[in-house]
């Protein structure tokens, strides 16, 4: 008897082993590299490090795009999920991986071209060699329905008594947040930000009233917009013109505010990855954002495919860098955040 | 209307690709439950490719049998080897181990299946009843509100272990400290973080759970070896509940689920503070308070039916809202969202298949695994046997290597040997962690709750008082504070006493 739940106990926990093994050595896999192998590109699973943690837009892409791999790259794409830091902490691993493609980020604008003018992380944008743009969200101003008029309703207010507009956001510093500072800075305006954990929240806070407008992306707010619980005022995208996905709400260039901000996507590669290996993921994960099915699934979970061959993305993220520099410049959103 | 569209529901859930969906849900819950580290939100992300190919409805199921099937089988580890499967087993640690101990560990095991089993079901009834209005209702709750429940937290919680009041509280305060390393989520800014990048997302539950509760655990059977033929043989009859034990078990089975079920409409780790209520409240209105700690069964049967209704509870603002307030919930939504479906105010009315397909399927899922589990509780009491020479090993491995997957960190194995050379210190010193883990909670609660609602009463302290719910909180917090001081000061007891 006493063997036999032996037996029975060495057989569940190896099993159990194996499973947590699975799950738990994905990320040695991708990151040791096989020197000799250069030539040939992938020989094995590349590593798809995704910078917050699982259940949301990005890890939803990310796996997404996974499912895609062997298609493209004819070996499979491991998704490790690597949260902190809004989103720096992962992309600075990136930078500081081993050049050899197979651990590759994907990360938004704020870790990008943002969070290095805050001075508190030891990157910049050009410690990261841009593969492709995935993805791009424009970014709304709402508030709850009937409170407000038009965005010169809620302006007005902001004059009449300064201080009294609160607006909320959950990443605190990144463009989503900049887009408020931003407007209320050219209007004028004295208001507060109010740093929330997650969109769930700023969402349950702007349905209950406590406060008065909050930011958000269309795909987030329209199935709130469709239960008729909220306005929104404002858009910001970087076409000049509406998100087709709003089509009745103006841009903030229509109401007179430069402000062109989107939350943009995008997979990058540590800098010195050789030029073969470069070509190829550049290639594969072209591919992957052009496939028709792929393309499919993303506008399910309401996101658009943006894609931009690395070229025209460097150019954009290095004239974005620069943009968003000035911005938190004249903001003085770098002494909001660390104080300096 | 509702029975109409639950017979509907119950046919649809009885088609052989939901059942399967069903029940590979309830089994992948079971299993990463029972695993510790690893939790049902690293199981959905894995299983989130092959949901694809299913309908969303199927989809739903399976997410949902995950989630709150991780519930059930959290506690195994817990009763058995002192070390919480999930962080929601933390509090089950206390009393179901000292169970196992004395040989009651089937007794603990059968009660926290049936104490699931009748939570997740009326969790159900709730949810299916009263989703809209307590979803509005979660809604009037803003930061001020927050903020009153962790302080109101904070000083019911603080002697949950009945030690010395002045160790309690000191573990409460360093819980707190700990929470405010990493991001400033107000500001952006990272502190406190000593230039290691990975404290910038915080300290998180799982490593404190596992260090000082499992590893302590481990390190403390190297100093105290114990052989096998310490433990009592656990003969057939002794796996499950005996008449009084389950006597004893009806009402806290029933005060927990009904907690829990309230406690995980708020945001955050509810399911982990509807267990620590539970808990206390257990003890408080028990009739032999001295029990607690040494191996009472309401220890378990309490806690471990909160999280479970708490879990039921914590779908209600994903389902008639579409908001997920938590890191699993936020799960089903990406699982919904692959099949285009994105859950708004609107959901309900719109996708009311859905919903009931998902409650149907709740129901379905807490019979399967109330019968999963109950023969396993055979199995797992064997473990007992086991020499822990054999077993401390391979559970410690295990419980890295599930720590290590969350976020693919060394750094997370580090913090838990370092959490665990301090559990095994302050074990040494007679000190319980489990505050740690109330502090830790409720720090970052009432850290936001206190700074966003100030912000949002232009930084005065009034607007926490005029408010009416957060006002009336604080109210109760002051009288409940009048009513422990004057108690105190009448039985001439001392509260900073050393009595253990």
């Amino acid at each position: 008897m006493k063997i036999t739940s032996k037996k029975l106990l060495a057989g569940v926990l190896a099993g159990a082993m194996i499973v947590s093994a699975a799950s738990g050595c994905q990320k040695s896999d991708g990151a040791s590299a096989d020197k000799k192998e250069e030539a040939k590109f992938p020989t094995k699973a590349i590593t798809l490090v995704v910078p917050v943690e699982a259940g949301g837009s990005s890890d939803a892409i990310a796996r997404l795009m996974s499912n895609y791999s062997d298609k493209y790259f004819g070996k499979p794409m491991v998704i490790v999920n690597q949260p902190g830091g809004a989103s720096t902490l992962a992309t600075a691993e990136t930078a500081k991986a081993k050049p050899d493609g197979y651990t590759v980020v994907f990360s938004p604008v704020g870790a990008v071209c943002v969070q290095p003018h805050y001075g508190q992380i030891q990157y910049t944008y050009s410690d990261l060699k841009p593969v492709a743009q995935v993805s791009e969200e424009a970014i709304v101003l709402v508030t709850k329905k009937g409170k407000y008029k038009d965005l010169k309703d809620l302006i007005q207010q902001g004059k009449d008594a300064p201080g009294s507009i609160k607006h909320a956001n959950s990443s605190i510093g990144g463009p989503v947040h900049l887009v408020m500072e931003k407007l209320f800075s050219d209007a004028g305006v004295k208001a507060e930000a109010i740093g929330y954990k997650g969109n769930s929240e700023v969402k349950a806070a702007l349905l209950g009233g406590h406060i008065n407008a909050g930011v958000l992306h269309p795909s987030e707010v329209l199935p709130i917009l469709k239960g008729g619980e909220i306005d929104a005022l404002a858009v910001s995208t970087s076409t000049g013109k509406r998100d087709p996905a709003l089509p009745d709400v103006p841009t903030f260039q229509e109401l007179g505010y430069d402000i062109d901000f989107t939350v943009w996507k995008g997979i990058f590669a540590p800098k010195d990855i050789p030029e073969n290996v470069s070509t190829t993921l550049n290639k594969g994960f072209e591919g992957i954002l052009n496939d028709a099915d792929f393309q499919k699934e993303m506008q399910k979970i309401g996101q658009g495919v943006a894609f931009m061959s690395p070229d025209e993305f460097s150019k954009k993220i290095e004239k974005e860098y620069n943009y968003y520099g000035e911005v938190i410049e004249k903001t003085g959103m770098k002494e909001k955040v660390t104080g300096k | 209307m509702i029975w109409g569209n639950l017979f509907n529901a119950f046919i649809q859930t009885f088609s052989q690709q939901n059942l399967l969906a069903c029940f590979i849900g309830v089994l992948t819950g079971t299993v990463v439950g029972v695993l510790p580290g690893i939790g049902p939100v690293g199981a959905m992300a894995l299983l989130l490719p092959f949901s694809y190919g299913m309908d969303p409805g199927s989809g739903l199921i399976m997410f949902a049998g995950i989630y709150y099937g991780s519930m059930y089988g959290g506690s195994t580890t817990s009763i058995l080897l002192n070390m919480p499967g999930e962080s929601v087993s933390v509090i089950t640690c206390l009393d179901g181990y000292k169970m196992a101990k004395k040989g009651r560990a089937g007794a603990a095991l059968s009660i926290s299946a049936i104490g699931s089993f009748v939570a997740g079901t009326l969790g159900i009834v709730g949810l299916m009843l009263f989703a809209p209005p307590l979803a509005r209702f979660a809604l009037s709750f803003a930061a001020p509100e927050y903020f009153a429940i962790a302080v109101i937290g904070i000083i019911l919680l603080s002697n949950l272990t009945g030690n010395s009041f002045l160790k309690s509280f000191l573990m409460v305060i360093i819980g707190m400290m700990l929470s405010s390393i990493g991001t400033d989520p107000l500001t952006g800014f990272i502190r406190l973080t000593f230039h290691v990048p990975e404290l910038t997302r915080g300290i998180d539950i799982l490593p404190i759970s596992m260090g000082a509760f499992g590893l302590a655990e481990v390190l403390t059977t190297v100093v105290e070896p114990y052989s096998t033929g310490d433990l009592i043989k656990i003969k057939a009859k002794d796996l499950y509940p005996t008449k009084n034990e389950m006597k004893r078990s009806t009402m806290p089975i029933l005060r927990g689920s009904l907690l829990g079920f309230f406690i995980g409409l708020i945001p955050g780790p509810s399911a982990v503070i509807s267990s620590l209520v539970s808990y206390k409240m257990e003890k408080t209105v028990s009739k032999h308070p001295e029990e607690f700690g040494e191996g009472a069964i309401e220890g378990v049967a309490g806690p471990e039916s909160a999280n479970n209704s708490a879990s039921s509870g914590a779908m209600i603002p994903l389902l008639a809202l579409g908001l997920p307030f938590n890191a699993n919930t936020a799960m089903l939504l990406t699982g919904l969202m692959i099949h285009g479906i994105t859950p708004g105010p609107t959901f309900i009315t719109e996708h009311s298949d859905l919903f009931w397909l998902a409650v149907a399927s709740m129901y379905v899922g807490n019979i399967m695994l109330l019968i999963l589990n109950l023969p396993l509780v055979g199995i797992f009491a064997k473990l007992t046997n086991v020499p822990a020479k054999i077993l401390m090993p391979i559970v410690t491995a295990l419980m890295l290597l599930g720590a290590y997957s969350v976020n693919s960190s060394m750094f997370d194995v580090i913090l838990i040997l370092i959490f665990g050379i301090a559990g095994f210190a302050l074990k040494y010193f007679k000190v319980s962690a489990a505050p740690l883990v109330i502090g830790l909670v409720l720090g970052s609660i009432s850290e936001e709750g206190l700074r966003q609602g100030l912000i949002m009463s232009d930084g005065s302290f009034m607007g926490f008082l005029t408010r009416p719910i957060s006002g009336s909180i604080f109210a109760v917090t002051f009288i409940m504070l009048i009513f422990i001081i004057f108690k105190n000061f009448r039985s001439k007891k001392i509260v900073f006493d050393e009595a253990v």
